[in-house]
């Protein structure tokens, strides 16, 4: 793909993701059109009214405090976990590698679930305990794993790693599941924030999540060529001048971030990571530079979409947005696995 | 750039293993000179290209790059003069030739640094040099064996090395393809490249080698000129075979035919 088909589309899907957006702010209880949306964002900004005072106050209302902010971390939380699944797909040579290879999840579900039983009230800059304990036990999990993997030495390390992951991941689900049978009374708090979710997320979720996301973005950027020389395998990576320690332990860091700070603003979202960088290696190929814009952008559209239905489909009642990530990915999955097979790795 | 690369009293093995694969070996591989690695399975010959490619590091010896240890020069650094060639690419991902190409400007480049004309210029002579051109936007995976194996020495020659190592090029490759490759692979030695091969083929090493180094378990048993290593007391030896020795037709280097067992001598 040329250089300008590849930024041509980049910008088409860049156009397609604000669109979607625009439309999901008017989705809701209260239904507004594309131009009462326009006319409230542009009466607002997030630092105070403009002049133009032509939109309706609850419709500002609306959309400035409560459907925004809630549209742009859905978006956020999706390129987060696309670009972290990306990252580790690189990392592994792995097509079913995703954000939580190495435990991210299921610590982050530990943290959450210990703040839940124990009741933690510890808030900080906004948040509650539970967002905290996740972010906390997701970057705990990874560390842990990390080093286990690198201190075994004796497997290939992108392997001891992948192993570590999931027998810790292992560990930790155990604990989780034993900490919710001990507490009954918890038991349906830990099990729908597990299923991922961003009813009732605001500003401040937003805030401070864009800040890990935005580092996290430039970092795995940076590492793109890397990326690109460790699909040779990390011997060969090696022979062509890669410190690949170096590389890996950044690659891992910077990823680990990305999903943690997803992690705690909505729970626990699956297929994302998985799904998206694979649809963005079909649409630009395989090499990084160009894969993780793609994967991010794709992966905040299929989130915002996901969500958009978790609150429309059964409303008032609001689904996981897990659930339609996995309702609307795994048929996608099968299909690219039919469509394309070599897109998926050789 | 006359660049050698020695190795000395370089002694490897794996974690968990009490033996080593490699004793005490010594050699030296010589700018304009192509050097191969003979000797049967398990000799290793593998090992040897890999701890000389700065991916195993040794028990004891060191691996000198121009007199330098290469565990002392940064990877990058070893990688802008070293170039290695694997017996088996397994790529990930389906990138085109020309990505795969490009990436052999990665020591050049490093991990930000945007491609220049140069390198771009570099990338095109390594595809043309092969015979890619045709395939340059065409994923890896799609070729044929023998192309496959032509992309990944052109990323070797991309990275414009001085020392390029080569462990089995030819095997499963066809007649036609076994030639080409080690034509380029003459030339480049003519042109000035240090080349250590390791080839499986007696005959391909008779003809192609300057000189060959012929290795059985873990050891270097000798070193020289195909005539001198090429003997039937040589070769019964290592490999346990009967063989005559002849000479090439065209170009009198050693030809070694084996020994079919129904027409094998009776055993002294």
């Amino acid at each position: 793909m040329s250089h300008r088909r590849y930024f041509v589309t980049l910008l088409g899907l860049t156009g397609l993701l604000v669109m979607v957006l625009l439309l999901s702010l008017g989705l809701g209880a209260v239904h507004l059109s594309p131009a009462e949306v326009w006319a409230a964002l542009a009466g607002r900004t997030p630092w105070g009214e403009t002049a133009n005072r032509n939109a309706d106050r609850v419709t500002a209302v609306i959309i400035w405090d409560f459907r925004l902010a809630r549209t742009l971390l859905a978006a956020g939380v999706g390129a987060a976990l696309a670009v972290a699944g990306a990252a580790f797909q690189g990392l592994f040579r792995n097509p079913l590698a995703d954000p939580f290879v190495m435990g991210a999840s299921s610590g982050a579900a530990l943290g959450a679930t210990l703040a839940i039983v124990l009741n933690l009230t510890v808030t900080w800059g906004g948040f509650g305990a539970v967002p905290l304990a996740a972010f906390l036990g997701a970057l705990i999990a990874v560390a842990l794993v990390y080093f286990i993997a690198e201190s075994v030495g004796s497997a290939p390390p992108a392997i001891a790693l992948l192993l570590a992951g999931t027998a810790l991941s292992s560990l930790f689900s155990a604990a989780v599941s034993m900490l919710t049978v001990l507490s009954e009374l918890r038991l349906h708090e830990v099990f729908f924030w597990l299923l991922g979710g961003l009813g009732g997320r605001s500003w401040p979720h937003l805030w401070a999540m864009l800040p890990y996301l935005a580092l996290s973005l430039i970092a795995l950027q940076a590492l793109a060529r890397p990326l690109d020389v460790l699909a040779f395998g990390e011997e060969a990576a090696q022979s062509l001048g890669l410190e690949v320690r170096r590389a890996r332990l950044l690659v891992v860091a910077a990823a680990s971030l990305a999903t943690a700070a997803a992690v705690a603003s909505s729970g626990i979202i699956g297929f994302v990571g998985l799904i998206a960088p694979h649809a963005a290696r079909l649409l630009f190929g395989p090499a990084h530079q160009r894969l993780l814009p793609a994967s991010a952008l794709l992966g905040a559209l299929l989130v915002v979409l996901a969500d958009d239905l978790a609150r429309t489909v059964l409303a008032p009642l609001e689904l996981p947005v897990g659930v339609l990530t996995a309702l609307l990915g795994a048929p996608f999955f099968l299909y690219l696995l039919r469509a394309r097979r070599e897109a998926l790795g050789d | 750039m006359m660049t050698t690369l020695s190795v000395e009293n370089l002694t490897c093995g794996y974690n968990g293993h009490n033996e080593p694969v490699l004793a005490d070996v010594n050699l030296t591989a010589r700018p304009g000179e192509v050097l191969a690695l003979i000797g049967p399975n398990g000799a290793g010959k593998t090992t040897l290209l890999r701890a000389m490619s700065r991916v195993l590091r040794p028990q004891r010896g060191h691996v000198r790059l121009n007199g330098h240890n290469i565990w002392e020069l940064p990877a990058q650094q070893v990688a802008r003069q070293v170039a290695c060639v694997a017996q088996n690419t397994r790529l990930a991902w389906p990138y085109t030739v020309r990505q795969v190409v490009a990436l052999g400007r990665f020591p050049h480049r490093g991990w930000l640094s945007p491609y220049t004309a140069d390198d771009r210029r570099i990338i095109e002579e390594a595809l043309n040099r092969t015979g890619l051109w045709a395939f340059r936007e065409r994923p890896l995976h799609t070729l044929s064996g023998g192309e496959q194996q032509r992309a990944i020495i052109a990323r070797a020659l991309a990275q414009a090395p001085e020392v390029l190592l080569l462990d089995e090029p030819v095997a499963h490759l066809d007649l036609k393809y076994q030639v080409t490759i080690l034509d380029l692979v003459r030339e480049l030695a003519d042109g000035g490249l240090t080349v250590v091969v390791s080839l499986h083929d007696l005959n391909h090493a008779a003809c192609y080698a300057d000189r060959l180094a012929l290795l059985a378990k873990g050891q270097l048993l000798a070193i020289g000129e195909p005539a001198a290593i090429l003997t039937a007391a040589n070769l019964e030896a290592v490999y346990d075979t009967q063989v005559v020795v002849s000479q090439h037709p065209l170009n009198h280097v050693p030809l070694v035919t084996p020994v079919p067992g129904s027409m094998r001598r009776p055993a002294a």
